[in-house]
């Protein structure tokens, strides 16, 4: 956990940065602008994507607006929530840092709802693959891992009693 | 329809450590994202506090210890009330249970208290169950302080009768200290747990309280 400078700095704790650091902190700092094209490109289809997954996740799990008020109007928060983390670990080159500021958070409230690993799975790994469809690649392929990791530990709850979706 | 997310805000974990606990080292000062000032203790400071509670009031320990734990819970209830509804933007109470439950489990998981999940399967029969893996007490001093988490308890049931709006007590069924996997308390009116000790098994306390109808 925490940013490259940030972990770099304790490592250099009473000395100057070697000349390894050194260029890892430029080649860092180099690829700053693109992370921030990246996030500005997702920020630019975010809306459009999240719409998208819905519609096709409201066909493929009719029964879930049953189980919860305002089912999909929470289900479209969640999931812009994590393209907002996944969009600021980028910048910050810090994928540890959605789990506590999010991913953590939301798989409890999950968990507690009734959803099932399976229909986390199927929601967000679709909204990776449609975020990825609608990016160019420079910006897909620095946002997908982070993505791959929303999925990972979100669907990463035992099965409920009662299913709720 | 996907519906308007407008009245639900875009908001994270409050307790995420990056943000929840700021430091102000030129005061020697802790201060939660609120303001809420904080000091960091070690174990030991439990460990002779309950001791000391033990020693000085013998028999009468126990209702001292639960009268601690009972306050120190409802006043961290209504922090967490007020501090919750001020940055999710709307009353506490109007919270989804499932949020609840997740600032609950986060709350205790970033004050170092152990990994909590909070159960509202049973929340019709009137019966909240609470399983806690590394307990505070029951991992950490147990040795020194028997087998049971008594602070902890007394604690969730302060919390717990805050959170609620009516008084609610809490019985332990399971404890890390006594072997189990886990230490689990189940929390309901404090009529139901009348008869019960703490201990006995939590399946029969459990399906013996969602048996009983609830009183009016």
């Amino acid at each position: 956990m925490g940013t490259l400078l940030q972990r770099l700095s304790i490592e250099a704790d009473g000395r100057y940065f070697t000349p390894e650091e050194r260029h890892r902190i430029l080649s860092e700092a180099e690829s700053l602008p693109r992370r921030l094209a990246a996030a500005e490109n997702l920020e630019r289809i975010e809306e459009a994507a999240l719409r998208s997954v819905i519609e096709e996740m409201q066909g493929r799990y009719p029964n879930f607006a049953r189980y919860h008020d305002q089912a999909w109007a929470r289900q479209f928060r969640d999931m812009q929530l994590v393209l907002r983390a996944a969009a600021s670990a980028m910048i910050l080159d810090d994928p540890a840092e959605m789990d506590d500021r999010l991913l953590y958070w939301l798989r409890t409230m999950f968990a507690a709802n009734n959803y099932t690993p399976d229909f986390v799975r199927d929601c967000f790994s679709r909204l990776r693959d449609v975020v990825r469809e609608r990016l160019e690649s420079p910006s897909a392929d620095r946002l997908t891992p982070y993505l791959d990791r929303a999925v990972r530990v979100l669907a990463d709850f035992p099965e409920p009693a009662t299913a709720a979706v | 329809m996907i519906g308007h997310s407008h009245d639900l805000p875009p908001r994270g974990n409050y307790f995420a450590m990056s943000a929840y606990v700021q430091q102000d080292l030129g005061a020697g000062k802790l201060a939660n994202r609120a303001g809420a000032p904080m000091v960091a203790l070690t174990d030991e400071c439990l460990i002779a506090l309950v001791n000391t509670l033990r020693q000085e009031f013998a028999e009468d320990a126990p209702a001292v210890l639960k009268s601690l734990g009972t306050s120190w819970g409802r006043q961290a209830g209504e922090q967490l009330i007020q501090e919750t509804s001020s940055y999710y933007g709307r009353p506490f109470m109007d919270l989804p249970l499932a949020m609840v439950a997740s600032l609950l489990t986060e709350a205790f998981r970033h004050h170092g208290w152990g990994a909590f999940k909070f159960d509202f399967s049973h929340y019709a029969q009137g019966v909240l169950v609470v399983e806690v893996h590394e307990p505070f007490e029951g991992s950490i001093v147990s040795r020194e302080c028997g087998a049971l988490d008594e602070l902890l308890s007394a604690f969730l049931a302060g919390m717990m009768s805050r959170l609620a709006g009516r008084e609610l007590g809490c019985l332990q069924t399971d404890a890390r200290g006594m072997g189990a996997d886990a230490s689990r308390f189940v929390i309901t009116l404090p009529e139901r747990l009348e008869g019960w000790q703490p201990g006995q098994a939590h399946t029969t306390v459990l399906a013996e309280l969602c048996h009983r109808s609830l009183p009016s």
